[in-house]
């Protein structure tokens, strides 16, 4: 299986979106706060400069992740994935915000979470990616977006 | 003001109080209690308001209703999201409303509807209530014409199959959302999404563990072809990357010969992918001049292919795939074309792509398609020259200290690792470069990079680096500034006692490097934990069982324990050793001294270790009761002992001794606390955690139901060369073996018993391990030879089961047998390490005596290098025997005809009988092994025991076959 979850969340930890594409079982977490808690204290606590965007979260699963400006975006994917695809995903995910709000910034995703859930299930299904081309996904959210 | 913080979308489709809402939490954002008033009073807002929905007609009966249910339930997504999902008992009210909106027929509004669920689907409480509606709504909307409808409806199958094994089941479901792909006017968009959405069901079917039935039925008959036409459509690379996934699963889990024929054309679209061209105009945003490859659809080509393609070292390994010998098959062509995939991304990498995303795709097509290229039969100097590069990156990058260079770093050890397992060519990397790994590991910082040398300077190991490689890493760990990890020391601690446990033969540098581990973690705050728990248990089995280490290893232990400031696993571990050895070393130190060094230590200890030296002051009492009065006080002060295991403790000790004391009689004690005696049987070999062969055996077999009766079969397998393996009103499954040297022939037949026909029979053999060295492989494996049977008609199949090394009979392969309408046949096969016992050769047969000669030279269980394994217990099946000589017979019956022993004859003990075989196998060679069964007639104890030369689980294999015979 691909992505585990999709998490994007702030300096301060505050999630911003959330997405789970695997249940997660286990016994340490049986609440899903107390695991979005470890993921965030394990991602905050690294050097976003001086070390890798990817870490272990659990024998099951690896954490891709990346900063940018206040903004975390993290991929849980199995144990036996190659990290640096998904990498490449969070890339083009934020590009894609950045392209559909102009400039994306917090705020912007604050105010329109479900617009950001839109693009998220137009470039993802079911933990795999699903459209890797921006201008076919821009087309697609602006008309998405106009419908009532 | 509050609109300041307001951006609007694109669109006129946001909700204004929605906006209102959450800017006012915004200005709240200081207090959280101003904040979760302002959730509460809105929360009882929105519950009034769906109490008013509950009255009214329906949606549509208000144009207005339908958005205020819109903007309310954005409302509690919001609450829930931000509130880090702990909000979620204050949301879930509304369930009833969310499905209406759901049914809604705006596409704004059902989208928030799905939104909802999907967030909360996860959660079994509130899955419960909605699944049987949900499946409605989402089989009417996969129904309707309306296409933004049926995408939702398959994100959602996206989501909630990972969830709700049911939806997985739902016949009408899986039809819906094949005829998208069946339908020529289906649009892209949709295409892709029903391709991920089947991905995603037929993955959870595997995960669930369900009867694929009606899911693979739908894929196995025309419909794979759909997809199969899906990669013709070049024009459009994402309706090609969404039907690759699937591809994989039917290639891995259905049928990989029908999807053989489609490397050529992966091959060419590879080739494609990785030819550069240059753009047509430079003004594009891009800076760069070269159109950048798409590294997602290399990705997936390569993953499919990976389960196409077998390289020749890797049929070593993986024999129980049909198209085998593909690989010779894959015309040279295709193979050529592979190998010009390989150089045309190293090639790429060449090339100077100016952003940081630019150079992030290099990276990822260049190891993907290096790790690749083991599969490809590369010459040796190939991988060589691959990974002195790879290695010489590590090196080079190592003044890089951006981002980018350690992912990098990361991505280039993760490639070096995966190039060595699939190419198995670790010598280059072991004899040239591994200083390279560790110099990399003493400057590196990063935890992850860091796992992934260990990992690698792991796979190096081998018996003559192992102490090098032990010495380096424990010179690592007790290195206090290196890493402040624990966890991370304490993996390298297990990997390090792996290493011993597997290459070395010395038990004096096993003890010592296991003390320094012990006491090494100390140093990071001296915490219990489960690794450090097992070198104690470890270490106390090593020197309970071998009476030569006892004094010497006291003596040391007891040096550490003088130290000032030794951490507490030594402590635990000295205190242990120490009390159970203590009258060895009493010429060095007195009871009594003992005494006091151990209560200095009490009172800096945690509370496991103080009752550990509780117990350990009792048995020092035992030696000399002449520290009795001290004893005493010190357990009168712990009676008080906030720990109530302490208090016990204390308590129950301090009783014995009055006991012991008013009698005069010391026996209590000395019988409670008399020596340990040794480990036995299993409990003999290193805890599973230590054994450096991390038992990877595939889950998928693990995850095998067995059918009830297998173990009838699996018994008469182990003695009979042929007959029935398995039979029921319908099916009859006959079997025959057929031993040469390590390679046992099977055969078996499977016969309809029915009146009618029965179709779609398949048969898979499932090895325990694929992967790893593993013990025996399954080759030739002919796959049934019809797929359907007429009434009396049979299918016969054969196959080979290839021993490479001894193996645990509970490890032995599985086969299971499936037939459309009927519950799928499992069956554990009886076919082990036994089998390929032959009597000794002629010139080679023992007399009595020459039998008792090696029995003594092999070293008995419990010794640190010993394989011998030792059965005792009551067989009532003997009891029915008429006589010694007829038991006598009917043991060596079992013993010389079924198991292929050469019987000792021995007229001095009549109640014992001995055998002596050779077991075969292909890597490890071949093994004589001996054995000892005896009886006694009137209660039917046994005592089976055999010995080998095969330290491992052989002996262990054979007692076990013995016994499930007998």
């Amino acid at each position: 299986m691909a992505i585990q979850f999709i998490l994007c969340f702030n300096k301060q930890g505050v999630l911003r979106i959330v997405r789970w594409y695997e249940k997660i079982v286990s016994a340490e977490y049986k609440k899903t706060e107390d695991l979005i808690a470890q993921i965030y204290r394990l991602i905050s606590s690294r050097d976003h400069k001086h070390q890798s965007n990817f870490v272990e979260l659990s024998a099951a699963t690896k954490l891709v992740y990346k900063r940018y400006a206040g903004l975390y975006f993290v991929m849980g994917v199995d144990k036996n994935d190659e990290e640096a695809i998904y990498l490449a995903n969070i890339h083009l995910f934020v590009e894609t915000l950045d392209s559909f709000f102009g400039n994306v910034c917090e705020l912007d995703i604050v105010f329109n979470f479900y617009k950001v859930y839109m693009v998220l299930d137009e470039m993802f299904l079911g933990g795999e990616i699903q459209e890797v081309s921006k201008e076919i996904l821009l087309e697609r959210i602006s008309v998405l977006d106009r419908l009532e | 003001m509050v609109n300041q913080n307001v951006r609007i979308g694109s669109s006129n489709n946001s909700m204004t109080g929605l906006n209102f809402f959450i800017a006012d939490l915004r200005n709240s954002q200081e207090s959280k209690s101003e904040q979760d008033k302002r959730i509460n009073s809105e929360l009882i807002k929105i519950k009034t308001f769906f109490d008013s929905t509950n009255t009214s007609l329906s949606v549509k009966s208000n144009n207005n209703q339908g958005y205020n249910l819109k903007k309310n339930i954005s409302k509690l997504i919001y609450i829930y999201i931000t509130s880090n999902t702990s909000k979620l008992d204050d949301i879930k009210f509304g369930l009833k409303q969310f499905l209406q909106l759901s049914k809604s027929n705006k596409y704004s509004e059902k989208f928030i509807g799905y939104l909802i669920i999907s967030l909360l689907y996860q959660y079994e409480t509130i899955r419960e209530k909605l699944m049987e509606l949900m499946k409605f709504t989402i089989i009417n909307d996969l129904n309707s014409s309306n296409e933004h409808f049926n995408s939702l409806a398959l994100t959602f199958i996206g989501i909630a199959s990972n969830f709700d094994p049911q939806l997985l089941n739902d016949d009408t479901i899986i039809e819906c959302v094949f005829r998208f792909i069946a339908n020529p006017r289906t649009v892209n968009c949709l295409k892709q999404k029903t391709c991920l959405a089947i991905n995603c069901m037929c993955l959870n079917i595997k995960k669930f563990n369900l009867a694929s039935g009606e899911l693979h039925n739908i894929l196995n008959e025309t419909n794979i072809q759909h997809f199969f036409n899906l990669l013709n459509d070049e024009g459009n690379p994402s309706i090609i990357l969404t039907a690759l996934p699937v591809l994989e699963y039917y290639s891995k889990n259905i049928d990989p010969i029908k999807c053989l024929r489609i490397i050529p054309h992966l091959t060419k679209i590879l080739l494609d992918c990785l030819t550069i061209r240059k753009q047509r105009s430079s003004s594009t945003a891009n800076p760069s001049e070269f159109i950048l490859p798409n590294p997602w659809l290399i990705t997936n080509i390569i993953n499919v292919l990976n389960v196409l393609i077998i390289s020749n070292n890797e049929s070593i390994k993986v024999t129980n795939l049909d198209h085998l010998n593909q690989l010779n098959n894959l015309n040279d062509e295709t193979l050529g074309k592979l190998r010009i995939c390989v150089t045309k991304a190293i090639d790429l990498n060449t090339r100077d792509f100016k952003t940081p995303f630019g150079k992030l795709i290099q990276n990822i097509i260049l190891f993907k398609l290096i790790k690749f290229a083991g599969k490809l039969n590369p010459s040796d100097e190939s991988i060589e020259n691959s990974i002195t590069a790879l290695c010489s990156l590590l090196v080079n990058d190592g003044g890089n200290t951006n981002g980018n260079g350690t992912n990098m770093k990361y991505l280039t050890l993760d490639c070096l690792i995966e190039l060595t397992n699939t190419s198995g060519k670790i010598d280059c990397l072991r004899q040239k470069n591994l200083y390279v790994l560790f110099n990399v590991l003493k400057m590196e910082r990063d935890i992850s990079i860091i796992k992934k040398i260990v990992e690698l300077i792991y796979i190096c190991t081998d018996a003559s680096n192992m102490k090098l490689i032990v010495n380096q890493l424990l010179k690592y760990i007790l290195n206090a500034n290196c890493v402040a990890d624990q966890n991370l020391k304490s993996d390298i601690s297990i990997k390090i006692s792996k290493m011993m446990e597997k290459y070395n033969q010395d038990e004096d540098l096993y003890m010592n490097v296991s003390l320094k581990l012990l006491s090494g973690s100390v140093s990071g705050g001296g915490m219990m934990n489960k690794n450090n728990d097992l070198i104690i248990q470890r270490l106390i089995q090593i020197i309970v069982n071998n009476e030569h280490l006892q004094k010497k290893f006291s003596l040391i232990l007891l040096e550490y324990l003088n130290k000032m400031n030794s951490n507490e696993n030594i402590i635990q571990l000295s205190c242990f050793i120490i009390g159970e050895f203590a009258d060895l070393i009493e010429q060095k130190i007195s009871i009594g001294d003992l005494f006091n060094l151990f209560t200095t230590k009490y009172f800096s200890v945690s509370n496991v270790t103080k009752a550990v030296i509780l117990t350990s002051i009792i048995k020092l009492y035992k030696f000399d009761h002449s520290i009795g009065s001290v004893v005493i006080k010190f357990y009168q002060l712990e009676l008080n002992s906030l720990d109530i295991e302490l208090q016990t403790r204390s308590y129950e000790y301090l009783k014995m001794i009055q006991i012991c004391k008013l009698s005069g009689n010391y026996e209590l004690i000395e019988t409670l606390f008399s020596r340990m005696p040794i480990y036995k049987g299993t409990k003999v070999e290193p805890p599973k955690e230590l054994i450096s062969n991390e038992i990877e055996m595939s889950k998928y077999y693990t995850d095998q139901k067995l059918s009830n009766t297998w173990e009838d079969s699996f018994k008469r397998m182990l003695i009979h060369k042929q007959g029935v393996m398995y039979q029921n009103t319908r099916i009859k499954i006959i079997y025959r073996m057929n031993v040469e040297e390590y390679t046992i022939g099977v055969s078996i037949s499977i016969i309809n018993q029915t009146e009618g026909v029965l179709n779609g029979l398949s048969s898979e053999i499932i090895p325990f391990k694929i992967r790893d060295n593993p013990e025996y492989v399954i080759g030739n494996n002919s796959g049934v030879s019809r797929l359907s049977l007429q009434k009396n008609e049979r299918s016969n199949q054969t196959f080979d089961i290839i021993i490479r090394k001894p193996f645990d009979i509970e490890e032995s392969p599985i086969l299971r047998v499936c037939c459309n309408g009927m519950e799928d046949i499992v069956l554990k096969l009886g076919i082990g390490i036994v089998h390929t016992i032959l009597p000794v050769r002629e010139e080679d047969v023992v007399g009595f005596a020459d039998f008792i000669r090696r029995w003594q030279m092999l070293p008995p269980e419990g010794y640190y290098n010993a394989s011998e394994t030792q059965y005792s217990g009551k067989l009532n099946q003997l009891l029915g025997a008429q006589g010694q000589e007829e038991l006598v017979g009917y043991l060596q019956s079992v013993l010389q005809g079924k198991f292929g022993f050469q019987m000792i004859t021995n007229n001095s003990v009549s109640n014992t009988v001995f055998g002596i075989g050779v077991v075969h196998s292909k890597t490890d060679g071949n093994f004589s092994c001996l054995i000892k069964l005896m009886f006694d007639m009137e209660t039917g104890n046994v005592n089976l025991s055999c010995k080998s030369e095969h330290r491992g689980t052989l002996s262990k294999s054979i007692v076990d076959s013995v016994l499930t015979v007998i």
